[in-house]
């Protein structure tokens, strides 16, 4: 789903008479978006950032940035939240997460806001593994049951820390809580192709003192990849059911890892290593079988 | 738990085979559910319509190679397990 060009306006969020039917919140308990059932339209609300009205029949989108300086964030929400939960509204296959190709096939990674899956995502392609998607990942199924990842927008945005350690510098004006766009380069290859998906790997919590990845049987991988699915309206039951059922065919068709590394950037090119001869590890055992 | 309770499937509940299993979620909370082989077959009566637990019961040890005491427990366990939630509404039976 991509909306073209879209118009981002200035609106200040007025505060809304009705209750919202749905909220996203994130692991602190932090409200990051609110959903509201207007006449004939949703309302999905990220509050301080902005407001989407989505035409319930048509599924036109019209955007209001908060503020001035809230336009460029207005814009990674339509594309990286809106444009996905359209998208899984419309009967496509869209998760939360970031994706890397690895000799040609794509490896995602879900999980959790601040698991760390951009900086997984910009450490691959600072390693030479170009990366498709950092937020969004978008899926396609084949004949044969397998499925394509698709390329998103060749940008990244990292926060300053990120950026610092796998550049050696960051924007001045960056602090710790904003996030910088950062365009695809030599040093930082982007896959401008749809490749086969491999496998998904979902993110743990860091709590560990290594590398490690552990295999997720089918029933857990569809509760995971509901997890991270973007729905725009959780009270629509035939649509929450049809969504059900393509992320149950992703997880039988597609292998699933739980994953956990310590969040240190100085060993992160261990893992990225590790993950790399994983991946490459699966598919040769694919081949083989 | 009494065996002439009736169980109705929720109509918040949808459920797919995944991987030998049944996995049940519940759409208004999210949650999600495992089912072995029995629980599946269980489920599948009760999506045809409510059941009394003696009637489940019945249709089990039929079915299934295990002694009737133990179907008789697993199911009342199962029961409870998908009441806790809210997979399934309960009231009692004449």
């Amino acid at each position: 789903m991509v909306i073209e060009q879209p118009t981002i306006s200035i609106r200040p969020q007025h505060a809304i008479a009705s209750a919202p039917f749905d909220r996203w919140r994130s692991p602190d308990g932090d409200t990051i978006a609110e959903f509201y059932r207007l006449d004939g339209r949703y309302l999905i609300r990220f509050p301080g950032r902005a407001d989407f009205e989505v035409e319930a029949a048509s599924l036109a989108v019209s955007c209001f940035a908060a503020a001035e300086d809230m336009e460029g964030a207005a814009m990674a929400l339509l594309h990286n939240a809106v444009e996905p939960m359209i998208g899984n509204h419309s009967g496509r296959l869209h998760l939360h997460g970031s994706a890397v190709a690895v000799d040609g096939t794509g490896i995602a990674f879900a999980g959790l806001s601040r698991r760390g899956k951009t900086t997984l995502a910009a450490s691959f392609a600072r390693a030479g593994y170009p990366f498709l998607t950092e937020d969004v990942i978008a899926l396609t199924k084949r004949e044969d049951g397998t499925y394509l990842v698709a390329p998103a927008r060749p940008s990244l945005r990292l926060f300053s820390d990120s950026e610092e350690q796998l550049f050696g510098e960051a924007a001045a004006c960056a602090g710790t809580d904003a996030k910088r766009e950062i365009d695809a380069s030599r040093l930082l290859p982007f896959a401008n192709a749809p490749v086969p998906l491999g496998g998904i790997y979902i993110l743990g919590p860091g709590e560990c003192e290594a590398l490690t990845i552990e295999p997720v049987s089918s029933q857990d991988a569809l509760a995971e990849l509901m997890q991270h699915a973007f729905i725009l309206d959780v009270e629509d039951k035939p649509r929450l059911q049809a969504h059900f059922s393509r992320c149950s065919d992703l997880a039988l068709h597609t292998r699933c890892y739980r994953l956990d590394y310590p969040r240190d950037y100085d060993a992160l090119p261990q893992i990225i290593d590790g993950l790399a001869r994983h991946a490459r590890e699966e598919r040769t055992g694919d081949e083989s079988e | 738990m009494k065996a002439s309770d009736i169980l109705t499937a929720s109509e918040d509940a949808i459920a797919r085979e995944v991987g030998g299993e049944l996995v049940l979620m519940h759409l208004a909370s999210g949650t999600y559910f495992g089912l072995n082989a029995v629980g599946a077959r269980i489920w599948q009566l009760l999506e045809a319509g409510e059941q009394s637990l003696a009637g489940l019961c019945r249709t089990i040890v039929t079915e299934f190679d295990a002694p009737a005491d133990v179907i008789e427990h697993d199911i009342a366990a199962l029961a409870g397990d998908l009441e806790e939630h809210e997979l399934v509404t309960r009231r009692a039976g004449s």
